[in-house]
């Protein structure tokens, strides 16, 4: 009782206050965080953002629309390769790599998107994957002086990894901003409508196919751009990293894990399992993936609505 | 930064105007919700990123006030495609920093005494990107003094670089490839014999037979170093006077290589050169059986090197050459270090196998770098990568001496070997060779009997 | 390189064949789960590869042929499928796809690292390798004949059962509309549990017919190859259909191989997607599918 009546103290009194207050201080500690002398673990937070966007862009479709993409990582990949031969054969300007890889990827959703979203369910998921594999398959057979093929491409390191990090948090941040504020507006009220009945939703009169190809869209610009930063950073890619399946599987579950069509869940889901993830694989090499199998089991079968379906349950039932 | 952070805003602002609604958010009253998940996302963030770095901190090693030891670090596959031979890697390191800690570790003039060494591994997961990430971690976080490369040409290509730009020697102990030397970098180090000349043996050996076979097909995989191998082995061959009937490259992981083996059975290939990796290597010879293709002489890479092999195919194994970089049965006599019959006793010893040269090239690598840090006199890259762009010595693994503007390796040749009654036995050059070699081999029929 | 022989022709044919045929046998298993249940069981290659060290065990310690070991194959994926069933996927049955997929993916590491744990990377084999078969210029694997014998039968067995015993109609029935059967007095539950094991006992099966057909050497990666190659099939020959399947199959291998022979050997991968990404835009159901 007691969490509760603090709980419905701050939702009543100043809330808003507390709230922003809260969010800025988490942001400060980010913002000042490289010249604290933290500096080593940038890279850990720094693939941190990664995930936390790329399971929060996936959640767009995956987690509001209901529509699994499970070739999600086609659009960080083709965002880091858009940049990397933009940067590495054209010598093109950073700034405009990375908003290349942005459009590139939304124009990729539209021509995946058409044709795809017209299947449901397990077809669309199986569609997106093997659509990823198509495209990986692409980029080896295609001409070295091109794309790189299977040796990959190495980018100038023009950033320093300071630099990148800064990118990426910004881009983490408008990525949740993006998504909290579309969630709340009539595009995220379709979404949300075509997952439950999608025919429903058709009936009602919401333009179903421009609100999936919107949503897909979305979810499409902001894993591109992660993944052209993140070209940045490593400074190197190539087809089976950049498209790699494992990658796609990791944040569908980190998103499950904290909890689908919420907002805060991927962020919550990323942040705990990358966290987890990194340190058992850093101290046992080879136990590591068995143990990271056995949580998502685990999540799957006790915990399908996630850590924040789980939270609501318990603690915010009194509230409503 | 900032900059692309405003452009976005502003697009989403003016892309959600036209859409948000207050009637319907004051309906939804999903504000509750999100604030409630905001103070949850808050509090576990930070409870998580503290924890996080606290795991960190606590679990990682203190780094050292001075200089108390030397850090040694690389990314291996651990798991993935290469977790048998990596492995192997992996032991022949951790048995070279035993040996030389037994020692009190290696003395460096710098420091007027004996440094010990400390390795640091990670798994790759036999995956490029992830070993890319894996040496900018070594370099920048784990602060290692000098670096291992990882196992396989590719994944060399791609996390040399890395090492390069932070001036880290890297010792590509299992990079054969020539590209990887080719770029300029600087601090790369070469200690295999370069990918191109894994089949001069085999035909300068073919160049010796008498009738001499004529033709020869060269089948090889996607990889580097398959293909630079393959090319390699064409110039040499024609070099050498012999005609290249049939050169084709298959994908990796093929289940069926009956159609390049047909062909190369059409054209009458008499040698059959396979820039093979384990699997397909067992594929060819079962295959070549199949369709009753009988080349007078097999030569394998890497496959045949294993006991595997054996295990595998059984009989049909015998006969087949493998171009290997070392075996425990070569004669070679080291200048420091332990002589290949020394390390392959200790390797039983610790480990309860026979070592393989994946361990040996381990080994050997670590040798080196031991040794370029004792004539240097110093932890410094740059020193270190000079002097050993000027020594010339023996080891186990055999003679050493890089190119000093690209370290590429230059003195080291491999052996061959064959398979006979069960056991690999290194048959050329003939005056390290253990026994004779059979020549031709016998077809699939006349072996049936 | 083409060379345009007839032999080679025939050769290719028949490898092609042999190699559908196999090829069919590891995707029922996949199709029969789906069609019953709409779960897309991802670990399929796992399984596949635990079949194959079944195989393994058995030739090195009972000294007996992969085809001759088959029931006992069967018999303990049989066995492991049902325990999977009653574990793991009974919780996500009705539940949205993602939840499978993730499930058995989740399962697919798990099993695959484990292996790796408990018999390391070695690769190991089972000697026995018959001489071809010769017909005329074509020479024929045995290894593989047998395996695309084998399969065969065994498709026709599984077709067998499914319409003429009762379970089998049972089975078809669920797959067809769970609630009508329900409604008509079958035991949903005993069902899926029979029909999860039986697929995942086909697939075991099927991995011991790869040790002799298709793959030279056993290692816990094995499987995942095939993985993608049964996907493929699946969605060409209709999801739910196993003899969509099996023509699924025949056609997957015989273009792969006829690739291989006549245009260039490292096309192959790149062709099954493409096929799997025409199918999924132009006929989604598939050949013998329902339609959507």
């Amino acid at each position: 009782m007691k969490i509760s009546d603090i709980l419905k103290n701050s939702r009543n009194v100043a809330s808003k206050g507390l709230h922003y207050g809260v969010y800025m201080t988490v942001l400060a500690v980010l913002i000042v965080l490289p010249y604290t002398g933290f500096v080593p673990r940038l890279s850990l937070l720094f693939y941190l953002f990664m995930f936390i966007i790329g399971a929060q862009s996936f959640n767009i479709m995956g987690g509001y629309t209901g529509y699994v993409c499970f070739g999600h990582v086609a659009f960080i990949g083709a965002g880091a390769y858009i940049t990397a031969v933009l940067m590495a054969r054209m010598m093109i300007s950073p700034y405009l790599a990375i908003v290349a890889a942005g459009i590139g990827s939304m124009v990729l959703a539209v021509i995946i998107g058409y044709p795809c979203l017209r299947l449901r369910g397990a077809y669309f998921a199986i569609a997106t994957l093997s659509i990823n594999e198509a495209i990986k398959v692409l980029i080896l057979y295609l001409p070295e002086e091109w794309v790189g093929g299977y040796y990959g491409i190495t980018l100038p390191p023009i950033y320093t990894p300071v630099e990148c990090y800064y990118s990426m948090l910004g881009l983490m941040l408008a990525t949740i901003i993006v998504t909290y504020r579309v969630v709340n507006s009539k595009l995220g009220f379709g979404l949300v409508a075509i997952r439950e009945d999608e025919d429903a939703a058709e009936f009602v009169g919401i333009d179903t196919t421009k609100c999936k190809i919107l949503a897909f869209m979305l979810s499409a610009f902001f894993a591109g751009v992660a993944g052209g930063i993140d070209a940045w950073f490593t400074t190197y890619i190539e087809p089976y990293g950049a498209f790699g399946i494992p990658k796609t599987t990791e944040m569908i579950a980190m998103c499950m894990f904290g909890g689908a069509g919420t907002i805060a869940g991927p962020i919550l889901g990323s942040a705990i399992l990358f966290l987890v993830g990194d340190f058992l694989w850093a101290r046992l090499p080879y136990l590591h993936m068995i143990i990271f199998s056995v949580i998502i089991l685990v999540v799957v079968l006790f915990m399908p609505q996630g850590l924040m379906g789980w939270l609501k349950e318990k603690y915010f039932k009194i509230l409503r | 930064m900032v900059l692309i952070l405003n452009i976005i805003e502003s697009f989403i602002k003016i892309f959600n105007n036209s859409k948000n609604e207050k009637g319907l958010r004051k309906m939804l009253s999903s504000r509750a919700i999100t604030k409630m998940q905001a103070i949850a996302i808050i509090a576990v963030v930070i409870i998580a990123a503290i924890v996080g770095s606290l795991a960190y901190y606590i679990s990682a090693p203190p780094p050292p006030p001075k200089k108390e030891e030397i850090v040694i670090g690389c990314s291996i596959g651990l798991t993935g495609r290469y977790a048998e031979t990596g492995r192997f890697c992996l032991n022949g390191i951790m048995l070279w920093s035993e040996w030389i800690n037994a020692q009190g570790g290696i003395y460096v003039k710098e420091y007027g005494r004996k440094l010990p060494v400390r390795i640091i591994y990670y798994d790759d997961k036999s995956e490029k990107e992830t070993a890319v990430k894996l040496y900018e971690k070594l370099c920048t976080e784990d602060k290692v003094d000098f670096t291992l490369g990882p196992y396989a040409s590719d994944m060399v290509f791609a996390a040399s670089p890395i090492s390069d730009k932070y001036k880290r020697i890297c010792i590509s102990y299992m990079g054969a490839s020539e590209s990887i030397f080719e770029r300029g970098l600087k601090y790369v180090i070469g200690v295999l014999t370069p990918a191109s000349l894994y089949f001069d043996t085999t035909l300068r050996m073919a160049a010796t037979l008498d009738p001499k076979p004529r033709t020869v097909a060269i089948l090889h995989t996607t990889e580097l170093f398959s293909i630079t191998a393959a090319k390699g082995a064409e110039k040499i061959a024609k070099e050498l006077g012999f005609e290249v009937v049939y050169m084709e490259g298959y994908e990796k992981d093929a289940k069926d290589l009956t159609p390049l083996l047909s062909k190369a059975k059409a054209l009458k290939a008499e040698i059959l050169l396979g820039a093979t990796y384990f699997p397909d290597s067992v594929l060819m010879v079962r295959q070549c059986k199949e369709i009753d293709y009988n080349p007078k002489i097999y030569s394998l890479l890497i496959g045949p090197l294993l006991k595997d092999f054996y295990d595998v195919l059984g009989k049909d194994a015998e006969y087949v050459f493998g171009s290997s970089e070392w075996e425990v049965g070569a004669g070679y006599k080291p200048d420091f270090g332990p002589t290949p019959k020394e390390f392959a006793e200790m390797h039983v010893k610790r480990y309860g196998y026979i070592p393989s040269y994946h361990a040996a090239a381990a080994f050997a690598g670590c040798l080196i770098l031991q040794k370029g840090i004792e004539e240097a006199g110093s932890l410094d890259n740059d020193k270190v990568r000079e002097t050993l762009g000027k020594l010339k010595f023996t080891t186990l693994y055999g003679p050493w001496q890089i190119d000093p503007k690209t370290g590429l390796q230059i003195a080291h040749r491999n052996v061959l070997t064959q398979w006979q009654k069960g056991k690999l036995v290194v048959v050329y050059p003939y005056e390290i060779a253990e026994a004779k070699l059979l020549y031709p081999t016998p077809t699939w029929a006349e072996r049936a009997k | 390189m083409m060379i345009l022989e007839t032999p080679l022709i025939f050769q290719a044919i028949v490898m092609g064949i042999l190699l559908g045929g196999i090829y069919g046998m590891i995707s029922i298993g996949l199709t029969l789960i789906f069609g019953v249940m709409e779960v897309i069981n991802v670990a399929h290659g796992a399984f596949l590869m635990l079949g194959a060290y079944m195989s393994y065990w058995t030739f090195l310690f009972l000294g007996v042929n992969p085809l001759i070991s088959l029931p006992l194959s069967f018999l303990l994926s049989f066995i492991i499928g049902a325990g999977v069933y009653l574990l793991f996927i009974r919780r996500v049955i009705g539940a949205p796809p993602l939840m499978s997929l993730l499930l058995t993916y989740g399962l697919s590491v798990f099993i695959l690292n484990s292996a790796l744990l408990a018999w390391g990377p070695t690769y190991r084999g089972i000697l026995w390798a018959p001489p071809p078969i010769v017909i005329g210029e074509v020479h024929v694997p045995t290894g593989r004949l047998g395996a695309c014998i084998v399969a065969l039968a065994s498709s026709a067995l599984l077709h067998i059962f499914l319409y003429k015993t009762h379970i089998g109609k049972s089975i078809r029935a669920v797959a067809q509309d769970r609630q009508a059967a329900a409604l008509m007095g079958v035991d949903v539950d005993r069902i899926f549990i029979t029909a999860f094991a039986i697929g995942i006992a086909i697939v075991g099966m099927a991995g011991s017919l790869i040790t002799v057909g298709t793959e030279p050497s056993i290692q816990p990666y094995m499987g995942e190859w095939y993985t993608l190659r049964a996907f493929t099939i699946v969605v060409l020959g209709g999801l739910g259909s196993p003899t969509g399947a099996l023509v699924g199959g025949f056609i997957i291998g015989l273009i792969e191989t006829l690739i291989a022979y006549f245009i260039h050997p490292v096309l192959s991968p790149a062709i099954s997607f493409i096929i799997l990404v025409l199918t999924l835009l132009i006929r989604p159901s598939g050949i013998l599918g329902e339609a959507q």
